[in-house]
């Protein structure tokens, strides 16, 4: 047991180093449209892999590029956004021009600009104006820039919150009118990325027109078909790399067995089963996984998940009028696996609810985690709260006929 | 050396003293260890939380952690670790984290750039970050990267409130700092969507020990203490191992508790080891019940009273508290870890102390005059210390002390009544245990009267008052006896019928039913045939109440929603000639689509016998 080699796992945390995996369809993809000059709203459910994959590029950018990720969740006001992507703008720069220019502008020493940056910015009154004054500057630094803000929907919504909605709009204006400013346009690209859908944040505070520049990029699961001349699917890949040099061996059976269990290879489930998995053949000390482990690991896994009832009764504590509305649409979701926006209109006519269905689905089951939408259909974020969700609530049968 | 298991904590042994001492919890401190070696310079971290009730090991756990990395050469180059073990109740806000973070690093000698507050005072999550920033600095140019363990991380949290952004964000944007962190709940923080950690932390769950753990735990403890009455207790009892883990949920803290006991009295017995642990046990029970509200206080008491798992129902006229006052209170106390949850028959909930020394020392120490007279608490204890051999062998023991000795008097009914209420004890041995304490001289009448009557006392009364049709008083009774005689039981359990207590129906009539297994039998073999008789008045009084006791234990198993068994239970009662049950029986066939033919030949039977009820049996189904 001394000598037990884990298996590569990291949940929360952005995945890098040996346990990043490339996601090379994804990275063109996002890649494509920076080299277009287009700006990018990258979304996602939480735990799919978007901060993996945006800070991998971040710190592997192409010829020509100079990238920085950064997650700014704790920004609430249009100042502290503002200062925040000062900052950031103001580490890039390397011509000592600019650096000039920056003294100036902000009053002060060349040198604190390249030590003290931070406190400089900080103590800045008018960051908006600043920002505005630097961007022209920044075609001298010769390489495009490119921003990585994280977490950037919950941002505006904060905004809207601490401040008002017309704050949170006037900064979405700001950030348009950079984005479509000529002398910008090259030189700079922004990629907004977050969880909470931000044309759902938009929606509720303003126009969504406000963002219809940017080029909207979704983070599927990994794929479970092989394309091409592919040896193993995008899920077997991500499986292989986790497992790679432990002590854990897994047959093409076993791999391919996971995968169904799951349904959804989403990076993050995979992970925590295949977790579960290396601790129980560490545990018995043997090496060789087989189907019934995965079933064993997966049953302890959805045990050690029994909050699931706190999740069923969130929603029939706080959105009592609309419960059974909601409990018919995830019972259909988690026996179907998956769930129409057609169905759930159909559903909601039966409980007298119209066309606000579909905002009652965004504002509940896709704000708090049971459900995420792609194209037309919706499917459970969580494999384990589908599969709970399942057994909690079976498929009523009809009853004998007359 | 009396009391040093007890005294032994981790917190106050040296590096060297807690890796000795480290025999349980080895896997997951290989895991998390396994993460620390193999985690990459500049990588990020996999952070940890251990969820864990109160005295499972999680503060040791992670005082193992960190006199790993201190005794290590090589770890130490590469991290600094800070406990925050001790200091959580002074952390209110994310400044007040990193403060306090900054302060264990100047006790690791690490020179750290201060942050004056007053800078600040405007504007506290600058400070926060300015105080990040420092730590920032010093772990750049140390090369180094922190590994902050924090006990009762759940806690911190739940201070912090909306701080916890701008702590996700420090942890994404360096790669600098590690949690490793303890819990005693699952908290929200770390599975609600819209919370900031949702799924951020890899949750490893410590499990109550195994027998395996506690064999290991106790022999490490003999070994390296020097107290060979716990190795000679191990091998003369190996039995006791599972009682061990029974009573102390497999809980290291608790262990302990009963080590000190073994250790200073290992002749002692029953009673006595009792008085000794809840001795022990008081300041921390008291502590945390104190901890709760005067609500949660009373159905925690309540609770406890019942030792098995009691419904919300149940728990209503003796809290004299609202039936949704009660669910919303035991929501908390699930919460919070003091109750838990048990599935119970039908769509019922069952709750109970998870705890159960916790239980026991309540009913120790806080039940009222009636509580403590009834013993139930050491008649537990007993069961659950001794096996059934040995539990009959302290029986012997007691019985001849008895009359060989002298004894206290409160001592003898204690015991006494201990023996009388429990399962173990035939009502044989019972009622002369009873009978011999009665004729004791020197036992004063108030002590007497406590003991419960002999069992054919006790029959005669429950006869005579089910016969005057007496229900409610006879279930009173009933409540109270806990090993009834079997002639009581078919009775028990058609009065706890007719007022709707279907646990309580079911459990009766299924053991007063084992006496009739061979009229079971055979009526399922070769049925009794209605049709032969008109009324089943001439059914034998044996056949009637059988037949009558399984149709009433359909109808309860109905209501739990059993119905796979309801439908067996009737056909046995119509086996047996019960003319009601046919038409339910046949009812119930056809809703559940089971065997039609069945069904079929079910209501033919029925029709032919009860002509008259033809329409209206075809009407309803």
């Amino acid at each position: 047991m001394a000598d037990w080699i884990h298996t590569k796992t990291i949940t929360g945390s952005i995945a890098d180093g040996d346990k990043y995996f490339r996601r090379e369809a994804i990275e063109d993809a996002l890649w494509r449209e920076i080299e277009k000059g287009n700006h990018i709203l990258f979304s996602a459910p939480r735990r799919v892999g978007k901060s993996s994959i945006m800070k991998y590029i971040a710190e592997n950018p192409r010829d020509g590029y100079r990238c920085i990720y950064e997650n700014i969740q704790s920004d609430g006001t249009t100042e502290e956004f503002y200062k925040r992507v000062l900052k950031l703008l103001i580490k890039q720069v390397k011509n000592p021009k600019i650096t000039e220019f920056l003294a100036i502008l902000f009053a002060c020493k060349v040198e604190e600009i390249s030590t003290d940056s931070v406190r400089v910015v900080v103590q800045e009154r008018n960051p908006k104006e600043k920002l505005l004054s630097l961007l022209p500057k920044l075609k001298e630094e010769g390489e495009k820039i490119v921003l990585f803000l994280d977490e950037f929907p919950d941002v505006i919504k904060k905004i809207s919150e601490n401040q008002n909605p017309a704050a949170a709009m006037a900064v979405l204006h700001t950030l348009r009118s950079i984005r479509q400013n000529e002398n910008f346009r090259d030189r700079f690209v922004l990629v907004f990325a977050g969880s909470v859908g931000l044309n759902h944040v938009v929606r509720k505070i303003g126009r969504t027109a406000i963002i219809n520049d940017l080029h909207e990029e979704n983070l599927p699961a990994l794929r479970t078909n092989k394309i091409r001349e592919e040896e193993c699917c995008e899920a077997e890949a991500f499986i292989g790399q986790l497992v790679k040099g432990a002590t854990m061996q897994f047959s093409p059976e076993s791999m391919s067995y996971m995968i169904r269990k799951l349904k959804q290879a989403i990076p993050y489930y995979l992970q925590l089963l295949v977790e579960e998995c290396n601790n129980l053949l560490f545990d018995e000390n043997r090496t060789q996984l087989s189907n019934p482990d995965i079933d064993r690991a997966w049953d302890k896994v959805l045990i050690e998940n029994k909050h699931f009832s706190d999740s069923d009764e969130r929603l029939k504590e706080f959105f009592q009028d609309d419960y059974l509305y909601f409990l018919a649409l995830l019972r259909h979701c988690a026996h179907k696996n998956i769930l129409s926006i057609q169905e759930s209109y159909d559903m909601g006519l039966a409980f007298e609810i119209g066309t606000e269905f579909k905002t009652k689905i965004d504002d509940v089951l896709i704000k708090d985690g049971y459900l995420y939408q792609e194209g037309t259909n919706f499917y459970f974020v969580s494999p384990l709260l589908k599969a709970w969700w399942k057994n909690r609530h079976p498929m009523i049968k009809e009853g004998p006929k007359q | 050396m009396s009391h040093f298991v007890t005294r032994y904590q981790s917190a106050n042994l040296t590096d060297r003293q807690v890796i000795d001492n480290f025999v349980v919890r080895t896997k997951e401190f290989e895991r998390v260890m396994a993460e620390v070696r193999t985690t990459k310079t500049g990588n990020s971290f996999q952070h940890y939380v251990f969820v864990g009730r109160r005295g499972s090991g999680k503060s040791t756990l992670l005082r193992r952690i960190q006199a790993e990395i201190a005794e290590d050469k090589e770890l130490k180059k590469q991290f600094i670790v800070v406990n925050l073990s001790e200091e959580q109740a002074g952390i209110y806000k994310l400044h007040d984290l990193w403060d306090y973070a900054i302060r264990g690093l100047q006790a690791e000698g690490a020179e750290i750039q201060e942050v004056d507050w007053q800078t600040y005072e405007d504007d506290l999550k600058e400070y926060s970050k300015a105080l990040y920033a420092s730590i920032h600095a010093l772990l750049k140019k140390e090369k180094k990267r922190l590994i902050l363990l924090i006990d009762n991380i759940d806690r911190i949290f739940k201070n912090i409130g909306e701080d916890a952004d701008l702590l996700r964000e420090q942890l994404m944007n360096h790669n600098q700092v590690w949690i490793i962190g303890g819990s005693t709940i699952m908290s929200e923080a770390f599975w609600r969507y819209d919370m900031p950690f949702y799924q951020f932390f890899s949750i490893k769950r410590l499990e109550p020990l195994t027998l395996e753990e506690i064999k290991t735990l106790l022999e490490h403890w003999a070994k390296v203490r020097g107290i060979p009455d716990i190795a000679s207790f191990i091998e003369r009892h190996p039995g006791k191992i599972q009682a061990v883990r029974m009573l102390t949920d497999g809980t290291p803290r608790t262990m302990q508790m009963f080590v000190d006991m073994l250790t200073d009295s290992p002749s002692e017995q029953g009673f006595d080891y009792l008085r000794r642990i809840i001795d022990h046990a008081t300041p921390v029970y008291q502590e945390r019940l104190l901890q709760l509200s005067t609500q949660q206080q009373k159905i925690v008491v309540e609770l406890s009273f019942f030792w098995e798992a009691a419904s919300v129902s149940q728990l209503i006229p003796v809290c004299k508290m609202s039936s949704k006052n009660i669910s919303a209170q035991m929501s908390q106390l699930v919460k919070l870890r003091i109750a838990e949850k048990l599935k119970g028959q039908g769509k019922n909930m069952l709750y109970r102390l998870e705890e159960r020394f916790f239980n026991l020392w309540l009913l120790m120490t806080q039940g009222g005059p009636k509580e403590k007279r009834s013993a139930k608490y050491l008649t537990h204890f007993l069961e659950a210390w001794y096996d059934d051999a040995d539990f009959k062998n302290v029986f012997i023991e007691f019985f001849q002390n008895l009359q060989a000795k002298e004894m206290a008097a409160d001592y003898i009914v204690a015991m006494t009544k201990a023996f009388a209420q429990s399962t173990r004890l035939g009502h044989g041995d019972r009622d002369l245990l009873l009978e011999t304490v009665n004729a004791k001289k020197g036992i004063p009448k108030d002590l007497l009267d406590q003991l419960p009557k002999p069992s054919k006392e006790k029959v005669e009364e429950i006869l005579s008052l089910y016969i005057q049709g007496k229900i409610n008083e006879v279930v009173v009774i009933a409540e109270t006896i806990q090993n009834p005689a079997r002639e009581l039981q078919l009775i028990f359990g058609d009065c706890f019928f007719k007022v709707k207590n279907w646990t309580k129906a079911i459990e009766n009539y299924e053991k007063g039913l084992l006496k009739y297994v061979d009229l079971r039998k055979s009526a399922k073999l070769q049925p009794f045939r209605i049709e032969e008789e008109t009324s089943a008045r001439k059914l034998n009084d044996e056949r009637l109440v059988v037949s009558e006791s399984l149709f009433n234990l359909s109808y309860c198993k109905m209501q739990l929603e059993s119905f796979e068994e309801t439908i067996q239970l009737l056909e046995e009662s119509v086996n047996l000639g019960n003319p009601t049950g046919l038409s339910i029986l046949a009812k119930l066939l056809y809703y559940f689509n089971r065997n039609s033919d069945t069904a079929s030949q079910r209501i033919e039977e029925h029709v032919r016998i009860n002509p008259k009820d033809k329409n209206g049996l075809v009407t309803q189904m």
